[in-house]
């Protein structure tokens, strides 16, 4: 069995760092044209390959993510969307500024549905699309302070069984890939050892995911590969939410 | 990208047909050193044969008739002796609908014996060898029926959702030895059986019922079990994956 993206087109957003770079990174290694986005300026991983097209998409920014979502609408050809831009403010529920809380609906949900808004019709005139939305393992379970992240990834989980439905004659498999707590420079910077320490005895693999274990599967999902699963949402965790 | 099983041994249960048989022919075409069972002990003596005529050595086809008790011991006395076994997929299994009232011991027993205790006891064997190894890929495969229902399923039902509980639990206590397991729950499949158990209108009817408007093809079944078993999938386990077309989102 042999992957390849030749001649596919995907759009990956937020693929400065972390899992959207390893997604864009492997889909362009696979021969895939990849469009990406980051809310800075072209990063350098970027200009190492011909077909990465990077640009800044500030998705608190109703203008900038309009005039990407205008630029996208008018491609021949997308294969492939991944949803993977996101942003966690954390609050506990009686301490929740309503601007903030706009904020991650504004960037994990109201973002991405309107970019499957704008790529769907492009899609539906080649009979042929794959969609991933990345969710998080906290759409489905939750902590303290994670109301309004948690809110969007579960909302996201709704929007991927909903526009399953709306698209599965059209040959368009809509899906949403939960990654556990993954090695990112983010987790990097935000938690600290003893933080890690407490998540990591509750990972039965008793490590973190690295990026490529989420990229491998997020790939495979939006590959001929798979032509049947629609609508699922699916956990890459090392058993956290099994336990 | 690539999915390669070269150097890897790997047991499918009920591969003579269907879902079993596309998932073997996946794994044979990706390198793999094939145990596979199934029922009839003279198809199983004719595949041996033809294989052997025709070179191919890599692949073992071995009876087991997983309702009977003396047969499934000296299938597992047989599993015992591999030596290495790095990929198992529990893939036969039975189905009898009947309303609940009209079911009976004998039933219950046929189908969780089929479907849970063999399964069971293949991987008491299997897995202490795949801790020992430190590798191991499990796929169980439990159906559509192990996350919804519906009249005349009971039996069936409750030992797909009892085979999605040992996947989940070996999961927990396996992560950290590398041996992954995970249930993939297939929704209508468009198998022989299916074909010859159902009239072309109630084909059609059942297509109507499924989103993506079809039923699968065993391969694409097929692909996902290969993907997890393969060495791109190191981090999924514990996992019970629907792939049904959209049929359990509506
Ligand atoms: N087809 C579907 O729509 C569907 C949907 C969801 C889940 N599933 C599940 O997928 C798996 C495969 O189903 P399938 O549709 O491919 O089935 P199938 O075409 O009926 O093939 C079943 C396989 O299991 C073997 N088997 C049957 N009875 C057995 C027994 N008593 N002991 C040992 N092996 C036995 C058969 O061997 P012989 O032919 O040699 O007897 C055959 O290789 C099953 O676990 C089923 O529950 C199927």
């Amino acid at each position: 069995m042999n992957i390849s993206f030749i001649n596919k087109v995907a759009i990956v957003t937020g693929g400065e760092s972390g899992i959207g770079k390893g997604i864009a990174e492997k889909l362009l290694s696979l021969g895939c044209l990849v469009y990406t986005t980051g809310v800075n300026d072209k990063p350098e991983w970027c200009g190492q390959y011909d077909k990465c097209i990077y640009t800044k998409v500030d998705f608190l920014n109703q203008d900038s993510l309009d005039s990407f979502i205008n630029e996208i609408s008018q491609l021949s050809k997308i294969d492939i969307l991944i949803n993977n831009a996101g942003i966690q403010i954390m609050h506990a529920i009686d301490n929740i500024e309503t601007s903030d809380w706009d904020k991650v609906m504004d960037v994990n949900l109201k973002g991405p549905m309107k970019i499957m808004r704008a790529v769907v019709p492009v899609m539906k005139s080649h009979k042929e699309g794959r969609i991933l939305n990345i969710s998080s393992v906290a759409g489905l379970i939750s902590k303290p302070g994670q109301s309004s992240y948690s809110t969007t990834k579960s909302g996201l989980i709704g929007l991927t069984r909903s526009s399953a439905l709306d698209l599965a004659t059209f040959n368009i498999l809509v899906n949403a890939l939960c990654p556990g707590t993954t090695q990112t420079e983010m987790v990097e910077k935000v938690l600290n050892v003893d933080q890690k320490n407490a998540i990591l005895q509750n990972v039965p693999m008793g490590r973190f995911a690295k990026v490529d274990e989420i990229a491998n599967f997020a790939v495979f999902l939006c590959s001929e590969y798979n032509s049947y699963m629609t609508g699922q949402t699916i956990v890459v965790d090392g058993g956290f939410t099994a336990r | 990208m690539q999915i390669n099983f070269t150097n890897k041994t790997v047991l499918i249960t009920g591969a003579t047909r269907g879902i079993g048989k596309a998932v073997a022919d996946c794994f044979f075409e990706s390198g793999a050193t094939l145990i596979l069972t199934g029922t009839q002990k003279e198809e199983i003596e004719l595949l041996n044969k033809r294989n052997k005529s025709n070179g191919v050595n890599n692949i073992e086809y071995v009876q087991a008739d997983f309702s009977n008790q003396e047969s499934v011991d000296s299938f597992l006395n047989q599993l015992k002796l591999y030596e290495q076994i790095e990929i198992c997929v529990n893939n036969a299994g039975v189905n009898r609908v009947n309303n609940f009232t009209d079911t009976s011991t004998d039933d219950f027993d046929w189908i969780h014996n089929i479907n849970l205790k063999v399964p069971y006891q293949i991987l008491s064997v299997v897995g202490p060898k795949m801790l020992q190894q430190g590798y191991g890929r499990i796929v169980n495969v439990a159906s559509i029926w192990s996350w919804i229902t519906r009249p005349g399923r009971s039996m069936y039902t409750s030992s797909k959702n009892a085979l999605v509980g040992l996947t989940k639990t070996l999961a927990v206590e396996w992560a950290s030895r590398n041996v992954l397991v995970n249930a993939v729950s297939p929704g209508f499949t468009l198998t022989e059986l299916t074909k010859t158990t159902n009239t072309k209108e109630q084909l059609i009817e059942l297509q109507n019922k499924i989103p993506v408007g079809r039923l699968a093809e065993p391969i694409e079944i097929a692909k996902l079990v290969a993907f997890l078993c393969s060495d791109l999938n190191t981090y999924i386990t514990g996992q019970n994956i629907i792939i049904d077309g959209g049929f359990t989102n509506v």
